[in-house]
C-alpha cells in the first residue's frame, strides 16, 4: 500500500487500526519507528469487532506510554468530552473523535457532543469515522473542528475520485461558514426585503 | 484569508483539512487520483501486517 503513496507528497501517519490491546499498538508503532516512518502517528485501539469502537482505557494507556517514548499522537477515540481532556492531558497532539462507526457512512451521530469537546479541549479535534458524504464533512466543520480524516466515504462512492473533490469543496466551505458565523436560528420569518418606504 | 487559514499540528504547519486513508480503493491509481482531488496533505496507513 505504501507505494501506491509518493511519499514526497504527502505525511504518512502509521496506523494501529486492527489493533485490540495498548501492547500491539505500542509493538506495532515501534515497528513502524524502526522501519524509518515518523513519530507522528495515528492511534487505534479497537475494543468491539462488530461496532469497532475504540476501548478508550486502553487508549488513553498507550497514548500516555507512546507520549513518554517521544511519539507525536493522534488518538482515534469516542465522542466522549472526559476520553478527549485526558488524551489531550496526556500529551496527545490533537484528538480525534469519531462521528459515527468506522466505515459505516452514518454522518455526525452526535454533534452536541463534537461541539462540547470542541469547546472544552485546547488541542485540535480532528472527527476520524463515520463522515459518509460532502454534506457530513461540512457539518463537522461548521460546528468548529480542525480537520476531517476519512476514507470509506471516498473510497466507496461510485466515483471515488469524484467524491474526493466533493469532500475537499465542503470541508472548505463547512470552514468558511464557521468562520463567517452562521446567523441565528428563528422559529419565525423575519422578511428579508425591506418593509419600510414602500408606495402605499 | 484562504491562503492564511492555516492549522498547526506540532510543529507542522497544515493548508488542507482533511486527511484521507488509502484502504479499500479498486487500484493504485484511483488510490493516487482520490488522494490528489482530495488536497490532503495527511494520509494514514495501517502498518503491522502491511509493511
Amino acid at each position: 500500500m505504501l507505494s501506491a503513496i509518493d511519499r514526497s507528497k504527502y505525511i504518512l501517519l502509521p496506523n494501529t487500526a486492527g489493533c485490540y490491546t495498548a501492547d500491539e499498538a505500542i509493538r506495532t508503532l515501534h515497528l513502524a519507528r524502526e522501519l524509518g516512518m515518523d513519530e507522528l502517528v495515528k492511534l487505534e485501539v479497537i475494543g468491539d469487532p462488530k461496532t469497532l469502537f475504540p476501548d478508550n482505557t486502553a487508549t488513553v494507556e498507550a497514548a500516555i506510554r507512546l507520549v513518554k517514548e517521544g511519539f507525536k499522537v493522534l488518538p482515534y477515540c469516542s465522542d466522549d468530552l472526559v476520553t478527549c481532556k485526558r488524551l489531550a492531558d496526556a500529551g496527545c497532539l490533537a484528538v480525534m473523535p469519531l462521528a459515527a462507526p468506522i466505515g459505516s457512512g452514518l454522518g455526525i451521530r452526535n454533534p452536541h457532543n463534537i461541539r462540547l469537546i470542541i469547546e472544552n479541549v485546547s488541542v485540535p479535534v480532528i472527527v476520524d469515522a463515520g463522515v459518509g458524504t460532502a454534506s457530513d464533512a461540512a457539518i463537522a466543520m461548521e460546528l468548529g473542528c480542525t480537520a476531517i480524516l476519512m476514507n470509506t466515504g471516498i473510497a466507496a462512492a461510485q466515483k471515488p475520485v469524484l467524491m474526493a473533490e466533493a469532500m475537499r469543496l465542503a470541508v472548505d466551505g463547512g470552514r468558511k461558514a464557521f468562520l463567517a458565523g452562521r446567523m441565528p436560528r428563528r422559529d419565525y420569518a423575519n422578511a428579508s426585503s425591506p418593509t419600510a418606504g414602500l408606495i402605499e | 484569508m484562504t491562503a492564511s487559514d492555516t492549522w498547526q499540528l506540532g510543529d507542522r504547519t497544515l493548508t488542507s483539512r482533511i486527511i484521507v486513508g488509502t484502504g479499500k480503493y479498486a487500484s493504485n491509481d484511483e488510490t493516487r487520483d482520490a488522494l490528489a482531488a482530495s488536497g490532503t496533505e495527511m494520509s494514514p496507513s495501517r502498518c503491522g501486517a502491511s509493511i
